[in-house]
């Protein structure tokens, strides 16, 4: 930043500061933070995955590696088997990617390689010694079996970060067990805190997204690039790290796991309201703010997010709704917390709201001060200017699959900027790139390679 | 009747049928439901997926089907007009692929099966720049 330009901000006011510092629109022209970082990625569905795409999105030169022609599990789903983009490899082409792959791929190299063949174990070796990070999430031991396990790649690189990403870990009672998200969710204890009461309903309900598996990936990530700093300015060596899914499940029970050690307290599935404050929760509106949608969803009745577990904002919110003297019966925030107050508080605010829609209740919460938010679907959060400006969404010309809207790391950098180029590619649509630049194999042996199905 | 008292579950008192009350549909219900072996049509409530009471023999017509049935020795009744069409995420749902040529911006998108021959490489011809 020049001088001129440093002095310029410093008389900005610090919105217009942020605003220029952060803008979206140069991040493209910026450096990147993990530029020269080499990852190679052999993970499936979203666990494995997300963590390389984070590391990409961030620079680093990632090459994701599939099984030849048809590629990883995640590429074959897709919401309701309907939206699918083509061509899923140049072998393929009438066959397409479904979105499920868009969650996690980004910025990515695409390599294909069979490992069960001996000669793609040796390109796999010849890979480890170019590069600064491995990813795998396979069954604990399988590579190692194979020959490309961390033990294996130190010998031929020891400062190789070597990440393993799964369900059970290497070692323990479990390690044996297959895991998914839900899985985790279920082992780690997140399902029975979601959902709702017995009294309400009683279901246990699990996040529609894989989110453990996206949480895992961050932290894998996060970890990495702790590894890096440590191997390039403190040891000069690599490291092994296992990242268990039910692990990082089981650590989302937060303060519910000291609230059973120390009382003895199961705690309970309490919907949409929240055990810790309240008012800090959601209510239903009664009316659609689309009832001539074709979407059932649309068509349903909306729901809004409220806070107000301040005294003065309780007071206000009770106003607001015209019960003022709930805000008598309930003045302090010890008084509405427990179960039996919260139950018989929002259904107050339900019956309010039931003649309204949830951009009704918010124009009415915002008018009096209060926190609030509508709950927003994918429609909506797509047309919010707030998230495109700043980034975190994005439609990109994407350079194999045209017009597509994809988000971004929802993190600002003003010197180095994350970002997509592209959403990610064929199966084996830069095999030749890679193993003519990183293997130094000819056009002839590529050729070959593929003609003997290794890639 | 071994689902005698079950909610999400209606066995017919007169066959024996039993009819499965998916909770998209019954979780917050009264009305009327149809059975799927003998057509006999029983009165039923439930609130948040608990019956309010036993079953009582109403007049037709009904209100709606169960999801599914067995009869008592569990064989499935699938007879179109016995049990429900399955809820569809949306009223124009397909559950195959589908073709799409344009983004919601109107801009080309590769959301449709290609051959070789639109293929560069990996890459469709309308999107292919050399590079």
């Amino acid at each position: 930043m020049t001088a001129a330009v440093s002095k310029n901000l410093k008389d900005m006011t610090f919105e217009d500061f942020c605003r220029t510092v952060f803008d979206t629109t140069k991040r493209y022209e910026k450096p990147e933070t993990l530029k020269g970082v080499r990852a190679v990625s052999t993970t499936q569905y979203i666990l494995g995955p997300s963590c390389a795409s984070y590391l990409a999105e961030l620079g680093a030169e990632t090459i994701k590696i599939e099984l030849p022609k048809r590629g990883e599990p995640m590429r074959h789903t897709t919401p309701f088997n309907e939206p699918f983009l083509y061509p899923l490899s140049r072998w393929m082409p009438d066959k397409g990617t479904g979105l499920g792959f868009f969650g996690a791929n980004p910025n990515e190299y695409f390599m294909s390689l069979d490992f069960h063949k001996p000669e793609a174990i040796q390109i796999m070796k010849r890979l480890a010694a170019k590069t600064d990070v491995f990813c795998e999430n396979y069954r604990a031991g399988t590579f190692d079996r194979w020959g490309i396990g961390y033990r294996q790649h130190v010998e031929v690189n020891p400062r190789t970060i070597y990440q393993w990403m799964g369900g059970f870990g290497g070692w323990g009672p479990g390690r044996n067990r297959a895991s998914y998200d839900i899985l985790g969710q279920a082992q780690g204890g997140c399902f029975s805190i979601t959902g709702w009461h017995k009294e309400m309903g009683g279901m246990p309900s699990k996040q529609t997204i894989w989110i453990m598996d996206y949480w895992g990936g961050a932290i894998s990530a996060f970890n990495i690039i702790a590894c890096l700093y440590w191997r390039d300015n403190v040891s000069g060596k690599g490291n092994f790290l296992e990242y268990s899914q039910v692990h990082g499940a089981q650590r989302h029970l937060t303060d519910l796991i000291s609230l059973y050690g120390k009382t003895g307290i199961v705690a309970q599935r309490f919907g949409n309201y929240e055990p810790l404050l309240c008012v800090h929760g959601i209510l239903k509106t009664g009316k659609s703010s689309y009832p001539n949608s074709k979407n059932p969803q649309e068509q349903e009745v909306g729901f809004c997010f409220v806070s107000a577990y301040k005294d003065e904002d309780f007071a206000t919110l009770c106003k607001v709704i015209g019960k003022p003297d709930l805000a008598k019966k309930y003045p302090t925030h010890a008084d509405r917390v427990g179960a039996d107050a919260q139950v018989a508080i929002y259904p107050e605010l339900d019956k309010w709201a039931a003649d309204k829609t949830k951009e009704q209740v918010w124009e009415e919460f915002k008018k009096a001060g209060l926190v609030s938010q509508p709950v927003w679907n994918s429609k909506e959060v797509s047309a919010q200017e707030h998230f495109h400006l700043r980034g975190s969404l994005a439609w990109i010309d994407d350079p194999t699959f045209g017009d597509v809207q994809t988000q971004v790391l929802p993190c600002l950098m003003s010197e180095t900027p994350p970002r997509v180029r592209w959403a990610f590619k064929p199966v084996g649509a830069d095999n030749e790139y890679i193993l003519a630049k990183l293997c130094g194999f000819s056009g002839s042996k590529i050729r070959e390679l593929e003609e003997k199905e290794i890639t | 009747m071994p689902f005698k008292e079950s909610s999400l579950i209606l066995q017919c008192p007169k066959c024996d049928t039993i009819n499965y009350l998916d909770p998209f549909t019954f979780w917050n219900f009264a009305g009327k439901i149809k059975c799927a072996g003998c057509d006999a049509i029983w009165e039923y409530a439930l609130v948040n997926g608990h019956r309010q009471g036993p079953p009582k023999e109403g007049k037709a017509p009904h209100d709606k089907l169960p999801g599914f049935a067995q009869s008592k020795d569990w064989k499935p009744i699938t007879t179109k007009g016995k049990v429900a069409d399955a809820p569809q995420a949306r009223e124009d749902f397909q559950g195959k692929p589908i073709p799409v040529k344009k983004s919601i911006r109107g801009k080309a998108v590769s959301g449709s099966p290609l051959t070789a021959d639109d293929l560069v490489g990996s890459v469709p011809k309308m999107f292919y720049t050399g590079i």
